[in-house]
């Protein structure tokens, strides 16, 4: 059975710092991880390879420095991975995004199952899955904490709320994983530098994919940044109603 | 039939349109009410016209409030199987290819996580998620949103320039209070669809017990942390059962017998990046200063107004901490 998990790498928050009456973000350190998020959907893949047997292979775009977190889910356990790169990826939208990963899964074959994240830590949009799940004309299904194979069907137990209900959809199908749904296995060290010397992901481009220039057009484009309010330090309040306040308008608590 | 075949027969894209939802009590939800002002407001200066749609079941009294929020038009697609995120997504996917909107709304809402990007997708289109502002620049006629990153560390200006219809999903406040107005008028259609054989893909039951995987301290998002002034450490624990948050305290919390080792904040305990922290009797030491210095908004409940966490604190109430927990957890219903 085969399952594919497409992951991505986002910017390390721990290596920037954000100046609010600046209004600048200074990169001290510029590294990048795998998403949280991703890693939980491939603890998830691997979890089912353990109970099943499953074949889990991980997809993963990005420029020259996606090689090293396909390296990483090789070494966590992973048994095939493929490198999306091209020019034409370059500044990826939600729905080009989308479109490669669907292109990378028919031309793999026989995938009962797709994993990926709920949201990357930076654009936190949370698309990508049903996105996915459109392109390739399957059901999905939000905010799963565990999944598991049954007969012809994934069951899921998934939040709503504050409160978990169990799901199941018949495959092939995608399920989105919620961040912090489990502890991810870690790679062994040696299995990584192993990764470097015996391993190593294909690599497959827009000709590969067959999409032309036309069907990789973004619809959004950046266009600035805005930042917080500068923090007032020793800001007096006078009640317990104008501190709800300021955590609402702040967007602390909803 | 491809993509392309459907847009050479669809007309032009137009209008603002907005996905309304209900609240618990079976009304339009505030929310809704919010996003339909707003668009009243951006359609106003388009000039064209906001129709609002509404699925579920007894949807008897919902379409005069969209109404009097300003929309134009309210579709109204009443059958139970809309309760299935499959349904919702075949309605609307058919009442967009049918009546291309130049603009779609919706709140940044669970249905909305599970609908907004099978369209955007479908549609071929650009998707500005959890947007806390929204304009539209009137020149180019594009929609622009603002929408937070790195968990709120700072935000991000995204456009959609052609791709139609330009999808958000928005938070809370973004547009302020509707304007309700009883005497607009407007109409109330009733959207066609068959749904006699339709079956939904995902099986849902519940709800079911689960237990999820224990967040390390280090880790948790929100945490309320108690200090010799703390008073009562009931309380504290209410407060955090309310904010959803975790239990912690300075050291002198573990000598009163209020905590554990693992849950001490500080250089010689835990160091700790909450989105926010609220420090209850908490005097404030440059050791627990330490252990939150990466804390995005830190509270202090204290009675000195001298005390150092106090100055330093994002905000501050002064006062007997008891007392002051208790109008918190009541404010926080």
């Amino acid at each position: 059975m085969r399952v594919v998990v497409a992951i991505k790498q986002v910017l390390d928050p721990t290596g920037f710092t954000v100046n609010r009456r600046a209004e600048k973000v200074f990169v001290n350190r510029e590294e990048h991880i795998i998403n949280p998020a991703d890693r939980c959907a491939l603890e998830a893949a691997l979890q089912i390879k353990d109970a099943v047997g499953a074949e889990v292979v991980v997809l993963c775009g990005g420029p020259e420095r996606a090689n090293d977190a396909l390296r990483y889910a090789w070494a966590m356990g992973a048994d095939q991975g493929i490198h999306l790169t091209d020019k034409l990826f370059a500044g990826a939208d939600g729905l080009v995004a989308a479109k490669l990963l669907a292109a990378a899964i028919r031309k793999l074959g026989d995938v009962e199952l797709a994993l990926t994240g709920d949201r990357a830590l930076d654009t936190g949009a949370g698309e990508v899955g049903p996105r996915l799940a459109e392109a390739l004309g399957w059901p999905h299904i939000l905010a799963a904490r565990t999944v598991e194979i049954n007969d012809g069907a994934v069951r899921v137990i998934a939040s709503v709320g504050n409160q978990f209900f169990a799901m199941q959809a018949q495959r092939p199908a995608v399920v989105v994983v919620a961040a912090g749904a489990n502890k991810p296995r870690y790679a062994h060290g040696g299995r990584i530098m192993s990764s470097y010397r015996e391993w190593k992901p294909e690599v497959w481009n827009a000709a590969d994919l067959g999409l032309t220039e036309a069907e990789l057009k973004v619809a959004i484009e950046k266009r600035g940044q805005a930042f917080p309010p500068e923090r007032q330090p020793g800001t007096l309040l006078s009640s317990a109603d104008e501190l709800v306040g300021m955590l609402k308008r702040q967007r602390i608590i909803s | 039939m491809t993509f392309m075949d459907d847009m050479s027969m669809a007309p032009e894209p137009r209008d603002i349109w907005v996905v309304a939802e209900l609240g618990a009590d079976g009304q339009a939800s505030p929310l809704s009410l919010e996003i339909v002002g707003g668009a009243r407001m951006m359609a106003d200066g388009l000039g064209c016209y906001v129709h609002a749609v509404v699925m579920g079941t007894g949807l008897g009294d919902v379409a005069p409030q969209l109404i009097a929020a300003g929309a134009d038009r309210v579709h109204v697609a009443d059958d139970p199987a809309l309760e299935h995120s499959d349904a919702r997504c075949k309605v609307l996917g058919d009442l967009f290819a049918a009546q291309p909107p130049e603009v779609l709304l919706f709140s940044a809402s669970r249905l909305a996580e599970d609908v907004a990007p099978r369209l955007a997708q479908r549609f071929n289109t650009g998707l500005l998620a959890h947007c806390t502002g929204l304009q539209m620049d009137e020149i180019e006629r594009m929609l622009i949103g603002t929408h937070p990153v790195f968990n709120g560390e700072y935000y991000e200006l995204a456009a959609c320039p052609s791709a139609r219809p330009a999808i958000a999903t928005l938070e809370p406040n973004t547009f302020g209070p509707p304007y309700l107005d009883s005497y607009r008028m407007g109409e109330i259609e009733t959207v066609a669809m068959d749904l006699s054989g339709f079956e939904s893909r995902v099986q849902v039951s519940g709800p079911v017990e689960y237990m999820p995987p224990e967040v390390p301290l280090r880790k948790a998002k929100r945490i309320v942390s108690a200090g010799r002034q703390a008073g009562d450490f009931e309380s504290v624990k209410r407060l955090a059962k309310a904010l959803g948050a975790h239990v912690a305290g300075a050291r002198e919390a573990m000598d009163e017998g209020w905590i554990a080792e693992e849950q001490v904040v500080g250089a010689t305990g835990e160091t700790v990046q909450p989105d926010l922290y609220v420090a209850v009797g908490i005097r404030g030491d440059t050791y627990h200063a330490f252990g939150i210095r990466d804390a995005k908004f830190v509270v202090a409940i204290h009675p000195e107004k001298d005390a150092p966490l106090v100055k330093t604190a994002d905000a501050a109430l002064v006062g007997d901490p008891p007392k002051i927990l208790t109008e918190l957890i009541e404010a926080l219903k």
